[in-house]
């Protein structure tokens, strides 16, 4: 145990989690994002399958057909990635525990439900389950066979794996995977209750992250009125992000699709934004030191990722960019020539890859600048 | 199950505290860590004044094992007790899963992870090393409880360890008083200065005794 002496406060120690913790803070968040938005194209796109009212109404076309491929591939993409993310972000997890292998016992050692760490391990394990169900139900299928996209690629890996493995081809992990999907996918009604349950898990997915941290009283930063919140928001702007930037990469920047999510995404973020500007407030304003101490770790010793890396380059440009891009594709011809179109795809991916680096940053500089109330020596 | 003032809490006096380090030294001896190990027990040493008057405030600090024991809230796995037979908080290591959760959680920074990432802190030598302590025999069911090795080797009775209804009767009013509005965690005198580095007003008076 290092302590700090020297003042009339007695520092404490408080460097237990670093960049893995982060990363899984982050991937976790964005996972959760992902999977909402998977979940609400998918929304959309059966809106226009059955060119019902609410869809007339919300979508005030049901016959555009790049409209429906970027909504098919925004779910897709979505639902693969919140795969993804959760999987990177849970072994990012484990590396960092001293008994990584005793913790996948957890169904037999988490007995303390009191903890958000257990909580938090049955939402991750809940929430991997009702992803990887629709991840499968929407990549694998005999509906699917016929369909084109770059958000289809775990086919096409999958398929040549297939062609390399000594196995017959029309009886490979792919034809098994189609098998499996169309014997289990669910009613219409059905699976869109799963996807409601899904959404639920996904947003308690991204505030257990912050009531991780904000559990822990003797952090004035992971405060708990404004660190869900943020957290929250944050999630879902880096989920549309991941989400959407496979949709720009599929073809589909210049669509409704991404100009919805992208505007959403916009809204999202100036929230985000209030809401760091009041924590940052809440830290001026304390009468905690370590408070202050804080504050002046957010705009000192981790200015360039808080002030540069979050509210720069993460959120304040990302808006910007994309106000910029959008003015452009919908007020000019710029759209309709094909530099043009290079540049405003170009335009929405820079987007998106900031609001990810901004939203990984955000964990980062939440943890590393975290800094525990110290104790007052007696007599000083 | 024994009442809260049967827990054994440390008590501890700046005033008689020299800072010698024979407290984390006899600590980490006891329990067979390396030097370089992170201290169960930490003297850390505190500037009062301006040249010329200048005081230092030795301060050794340990886990407190809290009353509330924020460490054992936090923990997943309930590796961490706070046992009602005593109220010495132990960590059973073979349940540890090493999240260091508990690091965070504790507002004494008390627990250390080895070399295999796994919590280990004070238990009040209920046994040796790391680890150790959990499931060992109530140190109120002991006949002489044996007293942890910092306050055995304390030079200056600067650090003192007993059930709680004992340790308070040796404290100052002032100590008393702040150990029962500050979660009831540790008893710490009040650093009188100077003057009062040899002579302890302490409050063991029938009218005070028991606060």
């Amino acid at each position: 145990m290092s302590v700090t002496g020297g003042s009339e406060w007695l520092w404490l120690p408080h460097v237990h989690w670093a960049e893995f913790i982060a990363l899984y803070l982050f991937l976790g968040g964005t996972a959760g994002g992902a999977y909402v938005t998977s979940s609400w194209a998918s929304l959309m796109k059966s809106l226009m399958d059955t060119d019902s009212w609410l869809g007339k109404i919300l979508l005030a076309r049901t016959d555009d057909e790049e409209h429906r491929y970027s909504c098919a591939e925004t779910a897709r993409w979505g639902s693969v990635l919140s795969v993804l993310s959760i999987a990177v972000g849970g072994v990012a997890l484990l590396s960092h525990l001293g008994a990584p292998l005793r913790a996948l016992t957890f169904p037999v050692l988490f007995t303390n439900f009191g903890s958000w760490l257990t909580i938090g391990t049955w939402v991750i394990v809940l929430f991997t389950i009702v992803a990887a169900l629709e991840t499968l139900w929407l990549h694998f299928g005999s509906a699917v066979a016929t369909e084109s996209g770059l958000s289809l690629f775990p086919r096409k890996i999958l398929g040549r794996i297939d062609s390399l493995g000594p196995w017959s081809t029309d009886r490979g992990i792919v034809w098994l995977l189609d098998t499996v999907a169309d014997k289990t996918r669910p009613p219409s009604r059905a699976h869109g209750a799963i996807r409601l349950v899904g959404g639920a898990l996904s947003l308690l997915l991204i505030a257990y992250t912050a009531m991780l941290l904000s559990d822990i009283s003797v952090v004035p930063l992971w405060n708990r009125t404004y660190l869900p919140f943020i957290f929250l928001l944050s999630g879902v702007s880096t989920g549309i992000s991941a989400a959407l930037l496979g949709t720009v990469a599929s073809g589909g920047a210049l669509t409704r699709t991404n100009h919805r999510f992208c505007l959403t995404d916009d809204a999202i973020i100036v929230v985000e934004l209030v809401a760091i500007g009041l924590l940052v407030s809440f830290l001026g304003n304390s009468s905690d030191v370590a408070a202050n101490v804080t504050e002046t770790a957010l705009f000192d010793t981790y200015g360039l990722e808080f002030v540069g890396g979050v509210l720069i380059l993460g959120t304040g440009l990302p808006v910007a960019l994309s106000i910029t891009v959008t003015m452009l594709h919908q007020f000019t011809d710029v759209g309709e020539t094909p530099w043009g179109r290079r540049l405003l795809t170009g335009g929405y991916a820079l987007k998106y890859t900031l609001v990810l680096l901004g939203g990984f940053l955000l964990r980062y500089v939440i943890l590393m600048a975290a800094v525990k109330t110290p104790l007052g020596v007696p007599g000083l | 199950m024994a009442v809260e003032e049967d827990h054994w809490v440390f008590y501890f006096d700046p005033n008689r505290c020299i800072g010698c380090h024979a407290c984390s030294i006899s600590c980490k001896q006891f329990h067979g860590r390396d030097a370089d190990a992170d201290d169960w027990r930490t003297v850390t040493h505190h500037e009062k004044g301006e040249y010329p008057e200048v005081a230092e405030v030795p301060v050794s600090m340990s886990c407190m094992h809290c009353h509330d024991a924020p460490c054992a809230e936090v923990c997943p796995t309930e590796a961490i007790e706070k046992r009602d037979s005593d109220g010495i908080v132990t960590v059973d290591q073979d349940a540890c899963i090493g999240c260091k959760y508990c690091g965070w959680a504790c507002p004494f920074g008390a627990p250390t992870y080895g070399d295999n990432g796994l919590m280990s802190k004070c238990n009040m030598c209920l046994d040796q090393g790391p680890g150790s302590g959990a499931g060992a025999e109530s140190k109120n069911e002991q006949d002489d409880p044996i007293q942890p090795n910092c306050v055995s080797d304390c030079v200056g009775d600067a650090i003192k360890a007993g059930p709680q209804r004992e340790i308070i009767k040796e404290a100052s009013q002032a100590a008393a008083e702040r150990f029962q509005s500050n979660d009831g965690r540790v008893v710490v005198e009040p650093f009188r200065g100077e003057e009062n580095l040899d002579m302890v007003e302490h409050a063991a008076t029938p009218e005070h005794a028991g606060d």
